[in-house]
């Protein structure tokens, strides 16, 4: 049954939530409420998790999500089905995750986590120009080691790995947000792996190999 | 085979199959032999392979248990918005 067609007072009888992303959306797009809310539940630790990677912090990251949910909510007519709704979700999301990541370099702090531990430490920021270049000063942060090695990972290589290996998406969907072609995603993909695992060894290999 | 592997397209897809184990027989013979002779390419390649498994084994980040609220806090606010600015009266 074509969605145009469908009465709305038939809502309650659509079983939502055996119904994929897209139909999911056409029906948000028809006035059913009840369908962005089951999306939300669908995406929303995925969108957690692939944003954390970009803020390194729980309350940007979740601000960021909402705001993510929020355009979905605003421009639900813009999307079509000829693409999947979780590409054009995250390619939302990956705008967004940018243009805050371009704006707190240009902030140019750094975090540091707080000891939870500790129930009187709290996370705080800190100036750049207040970070002393002492190799021990660094050791003490207590930043997690790998979100510090993705932190260094050039931005090419951390948004196709991220996408890839935390959100788990097929190439060509990661190609279609990124909108690079699929080579290229491929080869990204295999260095930012590489190079994540040398940040994380802390060794420098003299040598690279472009794949 | 190894002729095979100058296309770099070929040889970024078979490194990406075997970093993610998907690779099938054929193929993963035809780079186990090619890394013989390029060490430093299945240097590389293992670089590669282990940078997955930190990700895939990085912990979770999920939404705090009161997201939802919070989303439909803002949406309806949103709304009330555009209501109050699309009234007739106004």
């Amino acid at each position: 049954m074509g969605l145009a067609t469908m009465d709305i007072q038939t809502s309650s009888a659509i079983q939502f939530d055996q119904l994929s992303n897209e139909d999911l959306m056409e029906h948000f797009q028809s006035g059913h409420e009840q369908a962005f809310n089951l999306l939300v539940k669908r995406f929303k630790d995925r969108l957690h998790n692939f944003l954390y990677r970009y803020t390194h912090n729980h309350q940007d990251c979740e601000d960021l999500v909402q705001e993510t949910f929020l355009r979905v909510y605003r421009s639900k007519h813009s999307y079509e089905r000829i693409a999947k709704f979780s590409t054009w979700m995250y390619t939302i999301a990956l705008n967004l995750a940018k243009s805050e990541y371009k704006k707190k370099q240009r902030m140019t702090t750094v975090t540091i986590h707080k000891d939870e531990e500790d129930s009187e430490d709290r996370a705080m920021k800190l100036e750049a120009t207040d970070i002393l270049p002492d190799d021990s000063l660094h050791e003490k942060m207590c930043m997690n080691e790998l979100e510090k090695a993705l932190k260094e990972l050039s931005e090419d290589f951390r948004e196709v790995v991220i996408l890839r290996d935390i959100q788990q998406l097929a190439y060509d969907e990661i190609a279609n947000i990124t909108d690079l072609p699929m080579g290229t995603v491929k080869s990204r993909i295999n260095r930012g792996r590489s190079q994540l695992q040398t940040l994380l060894k802390k060794h420098v290999y003299p040598e690279t190999i472009s794949a | 085979m190894v002729s095979r592997l100058k296309n770099t397209s070929k040889l970024s897809n078979l490194i990406n199959g075997w970093v993610e184990n998907r690779l099938d027989d054929e193929d993963y013979i035809t780079l186990t032999d090619y890394f013989k002779s390029r060490p430093l390419l299945k240097t590389f390649a293992e670089q590669s392979k282990g940078g997955k498994q930190v990700l895939r084994n990085a912990y979770s980040v999920t939404a705090a248990d009161d997201f939802e609220e919070k989303l439909a806090r803002r949406i309806a606010v949103e709304k009330n918005d555009e209501s109050v600015s699309n009234h007739p009266n106004l």
